[in-house]
C-alpha cells in the first residue's frame, strides 16, 4: 500500500517531521521510545521522524517502528502499536 | 479526544517542552506543519535570507534611528542606548539562524533581550537563551 491515504491525509510509509509553527520551528521528537517533546531539528535523528502506517492506521516512529502515537490523559506519547481509537 | 488538537503544552517554545492535546484555542502553539523528510528544505547558509524573519543570516547590520540626528543603536555595558556612529562593534548586530535571535557582534554569546523576562520595557543584550514570551 503506497501513496496518499485520502481519508487520513497522509502518505503511507513516507517519513515526515512534525514542525511547530512557533518561533523556533522546533519539531516533535520521541524521546526514549516513549514521551514526545519539542526539540531542535536534527535531520538525521529518526526519533524526530514519523510515518503513517497503512495497516494499523496509526502514526509510527521511524526509529521505533513497533510503536505508535497515543494519548495518556492529555499527554502525547508513544506506545506499542494497538490501533485503538478513543 | 474528539475535537481536540495537538499543542505545545503551556505555549512555551522551549527545548524538551511536552506535547499534548487540548481544545483548539487558535494559538501558534497549536499549529504545525507536516513536512515529509524528502521535502524538507535545506538548511539556510550564511548570507542567505531567512524570509520569515527578514534578515540575512550572520550578516552584520546597524540599527539607525529615523530621527533627525540618525543615532546608531549601541551597547553601554549590556544596556541598549543611542549613540553617534563610531565604528565600534558594539553598534553591529546580526541575525543568528540557530537561535533565531539578534546577536551582538561585540559579544556573540549575547542576544537582544527584553528585560524582566519580557515583561519590562527596557532592551538590553543578555546571554542567549532563545526564550520567547
Amino acid at each position: 500500500m503506497k501513496g496518499l491515504n485520502k481519508k487520513f491525509g497522509l502518505h503511507v510509509n513516507r517519513p515526515f517531521f512534525i514542525v511547530s509553527k512557533m518561533w523556533m520551528n522546533r519539531v516533535a521528537e520521541c524521546v526514549g521510545a516513549s514521551n514526545i517533546v519539542l526539540k531542535t531539528l536534527v535531520r538525521t535523528n529518526k526519533g524526530q521522524q514519523f510515518y503513517f502506517d497503512g495497516g494499523t492506521k496509526t502514526i509510527k516512529s521511524n526509529q521505533w517502528k513497533d510503536r505508535s502515537i497515543t494519548l495518556s490523559g492529555k499527554n502525547l506519547y508513544m506506545t506499542g502499536t494497538n490501533a485503538r481509537w478513543f | 479526544m474528539k475535537g481536540q488538537v495537538v499543542e505545545v503544552v503551556g505555549a512555551v517554545d522551549n527545548e524538551n517542552r511536552n506535547i499534548g492535546v487540548n481544545d483548539a484555542k487558535g494559538g501558534m502553539h497549536q499549529e504545525w506543519d507536516i513536512i515529509y523528510v524528502d521535502e524538507m528544505p535545506a538548511a539556510l547558509k550564511i548570507g542567505e535570507e531567512n524570509k520569515d524573519w527578514g534578515f540575512k543570516i550572520n550578516s552584520p547590520f546597524y540599527v539607525v534611528s529615523k530621527k533627525s540626528r540618525g543615532y546608531f543603536l549601541d551597547l553601554l555595558g549590556n544596556n541598549m542606548v543611542m549613540k553617534t556612529r563610531n565604528g565600534m562593534k558594539s553598534q553591529q548586530f546580526y541575525f543568528d539562524q540557530k537561535t533565531r535571535t539578534i546577536k551582538s557582534v561585540r559579544t556573540p554569546s549575547y542576544s537582544w533581550n527584553i528585560q524582566s523576562n519580557g515583561k519590562g520595557s527596557n532592551m538590553s543584550v543578555y546571554s542567549t537563551n532563545s526564550n520567547w514570551w
